[in-house]
């Protein structure tokens, strides 16, 4: 997940440095795969000094700029006819670089004149919203001289790796409460108003019918809303952690997603029928055209956002073409839901779909952020698209979540981990995971309703350990009762039979267990000979990978016809390897060995001839 | 006997000795005539029936032709061996011998041996598994469920028949604690298999994975195992570093990583600019999986590792491209005989 570091330090005092925040995390256990500055990932965008402007006559809306980049001149055209001065120092984005949203430059000839870059509006280079004038560097920055750089611009990122249990990480947040738990430096806590929560009466009416599939579902009518264009801050921030803005209702909804981990759905409410929203099951076939054009048919096992009359969302995962916001929505209706994980995935599963929302919800969303992320859309919402009316909040809470009640005893803790760890510094770290009790004996803690990976005093043991530091834990030899064993008879015979073969000169190869059955219709096998009928593979990486081999001759003669083409004029190779045969259960797996005499048997030398393998050889080290 | 008869055995005695050309040759003549039942020994013997005259006469001229012969034996041998050293030093020892070639075992299965026997050293006994699987040995008993994100982490391979290609060593695990009682420590290669191919992945690769059940197995053993391993295979300075990690199937978790062999932690594109490399996961085996295979978890503890061996024999060999290992070219092979 990337998070940019300026986002985070909207809820945490940050004291470090990017690279210094990137082992923090990866010491805590959420691995930093990158950390960089998106601006510099855009490509060459570089400070240019105008020479000279040109109007030719063939050119009806373009003019051509000379212009030189401290080493070289050269021309670029622009259809800013009016904007662009001799004298200027501009922002041009050179051919192989991309603007700020993803648009790639490439040289470019309009009636035999070139132009080689494009000059960037602030807008295009992520600098602000201003899209009407051209980027225009101070006249001392020198040319060639990338731009950000120059404007002393810089957006550091953190690629953070989440592991599946964490889902209370993937957000800005959910990093920024883990970073404090880890460093201590103090969290802003998120906190709303309270008139946020008022409002006129609800449009609608919500039924959760299927409560194992959903057992939270809070929404929110706004009216009269101006669906346009999102603000800068939010454009930016969609853009540094990959997204695509669209309009402000749907931004700020994936803006919430990034930044609670809470996902949201927007309807346009003048498309729902019936004034009902319905959280069901799929009908069996049910049919439903998603967002991204494609029709399916949906199985009674999916769970689906519906109206009055039909499907409308693939609950978690992705809302229909038709209910979903435009450009011409004024009535919103606003959706942030707990769904089954279990569910969620499996539906995924089943239509092969991942989106950043499903992501979420397969693992494990906060039930009470389900409400907080309302009011945190509200409050952008009434900021950015104006609506005339809010209704209440409608909270449908059918089943009150309740976190587990975990106990683990003081004893296990330190005999576990192999130490004593100060009691105080373990009550100080398990108190900001949940509510703590101390007893003589036992830490009984009921955790945050967040951390849904704690449910056993294992979970607690690890979160103990990992945030007092793996490195505190010292190192010891284990203590066992010494038995012993026969070691497997055939480990030892295979293990002869390769040294002896090294001894001998030959050379061990390893080979796929996957091969292309033509190879085997080349051996000539009799039609009823069982290695005619290998297992084949579901998912073959590639077509000449198909099935799993039932002899270890096609592999030799493969790396034989390798070899020999790379000039190899004496090949002596044996394998000990796995063959597979259909069997009633998994398969039948038999270990064998195999030989491959190939070319010259030895090199022209004063006291031998040159001469070829021939099929004594290969007897005699059998017989051997 | 006549002195002609003598006069003819001398004669007959030097031609042999002339034509002697080895000590075979000679050792002949010595049976012959100087044996026990030799020409020489019957005429000496054989003077008894003479006058007293002849006697004396012929006894002088055999015991002359006695004398000689040995003198003269002893002067042949002496030729003979110094000639035969003569004939050694005709040989040219600049040439080259008739060289046995030697033939290598791969560097996987050198690295392999080298890891199993580390442990072995600990007590540690070898296990096996089949590399067909089931889902339940492969992921449930291994607490990850049909429908748990952490299967996204390993591509599986489908056969035709609903099995699988084991994606980790893990499920040996399973099937010895399923088999045996503990206490018990293992160490188990194998070849495992994920939907993955890139110049540091491969479809099929290999795992080992160590296992130690006991009742007092602790957290911190397992660290000490670790560095073992790590100092034992790397050399004695290699320093480690230990990050918690996530696998379903332990509890807590860990990801090891040693300080990296190409630029000594200071920072290259190997190790990413981080100065490390990661090479095991480990863990303190999950109570479900106990509960799985039906040890009491309150009775039992116990330390799980899995490394990839071909990232090991990367790294100890400086090798960048894991397809090396399995285009099997010559040269490749023969740089670890």
């Amino acid at each position: 997940m990337k998070v940019p570091v300026s986002w985070l330090s909207e809820f945490i005092e940050v004291e470090e440095e990017a690279e210094r925040l990137a082992e923090i995390f990866t010491l805590g256990g959420l691995e930093v795969e990158e950390v960089y500055d998106h601006y510099q990932t855009l490509g060459e965008i570089i400070a240019v000094k105008v020479l000279e402007v040109n109007k030719p006559s063939e050119l009806k809306d373009l003019v051509v700029c000379t212009v030189h980049d401290g080493k070289d001149s050269f021309t670029v055209l622009t259809a800013a006819v009016d904007l662009v001065k001799p004298g200027q120092v501009l922002a041009l984005a050179r051919p192989g670089s991309k603007t700020f949203f993803w648009d790639k430059i490439e040289v470019k000839e309009v009636k035999g004149y070139k132009s080689w870059g494009m000059f960037l509006s602030p807008y295009e280079a992520g600098v602000s919203e201003e899209k009407d004038i051209l980027l225009e560097l101070p006249l001392d920055v020198k040319p060639g001289e990338n731009v950000y750089k120059a404007l002393n611009i810089s957006e550091p990122i953190l690629d953070v790796s989440i592991t599946p249990n964490r889902g209370d990480c993937l957000s800005v947040f959910g990093l920024a409460r883990e970073l404090s738990l880890l460093t201590g430096w103090p969290l802003k806590e998120l906190r709303f108003d309270e008139s946020l929560k008022e409002g006129s009466q609800p449009k609608g009416s919500i039924e959760i019918l299927d409560p194992e599939g959903c057992f939270r579902y809070v929404g929110r009518w706004f009216s009269g809303v101006k669906v346009a264009v999102s603000p800068f801050f939010i454009i930016k921030r969609l853009v540094f952690c990959g997204l695509r803005p669209i309009n402000n209702i749907v931004d700020i909804t994936n803006y919430v997603l990034l930044e609670l981990g809470q996902p949201l759905h927007a309807f346009d409410w003048e498309r729902v029928s019936g004034g009902r929203i319905i959280v069901r099951r799929a009908k069996e076939r049910e049919r439903l055209l998603f967002l991204d054009g494609v029709e399916r048919e949906l199985s009674s096992e999916d769970l689906v956002i519906a109206d009055a009359e039909k499907a409308l969302v693939l609950a978690g995962i992705m809302g229909g073409e038709e209910s979903g916001v435009s450009d011409s929505t004024q009535e919103v209706f606003l959706e942030s839901a707990w769904f089954n994980a279990k569910r969620v995935r499996l539906s995924g599963m089943r239509h092969r779909l991942t989106t950043e929302s499903s992501y979420r919800f397969e693992r494990k969303v906060d039930p009470e952020g389900v409400y907080l992320a309302m009011l945190r859309a509200t409050e952008l919402i009434l900021h950015y698209a104006n609506p005339e009316e809010v209704s209440t909040i409608v909270d449908v809470y059918l089943v009150r979540f309740t976190p587990p009640r975990i106990e683990l005893k003081k004893k296990r803790l330190s005999a576990y981990l192999g130490f004593e760890i100060p009691e105080e510094k373990v009550k100080g770290i398990l108190n900001k995971l949940g509510d703590l009790e101390v007893t003589s004996e036992i830490f009984i803690l009921v955790p945050k309703s967040y951390r849904q990976d704690l449910s056993i005093p294992e979970d607690l043991i690890e979160e103990v350990a990992r945030v007092y530091g793996y490195d505190k834990v010292p190192t010891t030899f284990p203590e066992g009762v010494l038995y012993c064993e026969q070691p497997l008879k055939t480990l030892e015979f295979t293990q002869k039979i390769r040294m002896l073969l090294a001894g001998f000169g030959f050379f061990e190869v390893i080979t796929y267990s996957f091969i292309d059955p033509k190879l085997i219709e080349h051996l000539n096998f009799s039609p009823d000979d069982p290695r005619r009928d290998p297992i084949k593979l579901e998912n073959p990486i590639s077509v000449e990978m198909r099935v799993l081999r039932t002899t270890l001759v096609p592999g030799l003669l493969q790396t034989a016809h390798f070899n020999q083409a790379r000039e190899v004029e004496s090949l002596k190779l044996f394998e000990v390897g796995k063959v597979f045969f259909k069997a009633e259960e998994l398969a039948s797996e038999r270990l064998n060995l195999a030989l491959l005499l190939a070319g010259r048997k030895s090199l022209p030398s004063w006291y031998e001839e040159e001469r070829s393998f021939d099929l004594y050889d290969i007897k005699g080290v059998v017989s051997a | 006997m006549t002195k002609e008869d003598v006069a003819k055995l001398r004669a007959e005695i030097e031609t042999s000795l002339a034509q002697a050309k080895s000590i075979e040759d000679l050792n002949s003549i010595k049976v012959k005539y100087l044996g026990k039942k030799g020409f020489l020994t019957n005429f000496l013997k054989s003077l008894k029936e003479l006058p007293l005259e002849e006697r004396r006469e012929l006894g002088s001229l055999l015991n002359q032709i006695k004398d000689e012969l040995e003198e003269a034996l002893k002067v042949k041998e002496r030729e003979i061996l110094l000639a035969e050293e003569d004939k050694i030093t005709e040989l040219d020892l600049s040439l080259s011998g008739r060289e046995p070639e030697l033939g290598a075992l791969h560097p996987l299965t050198i690295v392999i041996s080298e890891i199993c026997s580390l442990f072995e050293r600990l007590g540690f006994e070898i296990a096996e598994g089949p590399e067909v699987e089931s889902d339940f040995y492969n992921f449930t008993a291994l607490n990850i469920p049909e429908w748990h994100p952490a299967r996204d982490m390993q591509a599986t391979f489908y056969l035709e028949n609903g099995a699988l290609l084991r994606t980790h060593t893990s499920p040996i695990q399973v099937r010895t604690m399923l088999r045996k009682k503990p206490p018990l420590r293992i160490i188990a290669p194998g070849k495992v298999y994920r939907c993955d191919a890139d110049v540091r992945h491969s479809p099929m690769f290999h795992q080992i994975e160590g296992l130690m059940v006991d009742e007092k197995v602790r957290f911190s053993d397992l660290k000490g195992i670790l560095i073992y391993f790590a100092q034992n295979l790397f050399g004695k300075d290699t320093k480690v570093r230990f990050r918690p990690s996530y696998f379903p199937f332990t509890e807590p978790s860990l990801e090891m990583d040693i300080s990296c062999v190409i630029c000594n932690g200071r920072g290259c594109r190997v190790c990413s600019q981080t100065g490390w490399l990661e090479i095991l996961g480990a863990g303190m085996v999950h109570p479900e999986v106990f509960r799985a295979v039906g040890y009491d978890p309150s009775r039992w503890q116990g330390f799980a590792f899995g490394l990839g061996v071909e990232r090991i024999a990367m790294i100890k060999y400086g090798i960048d491209d894991i397809r090396l290992f399995f285009d099997n070219h010559l040269y490749f092979l023969s740089s670890f005989k």
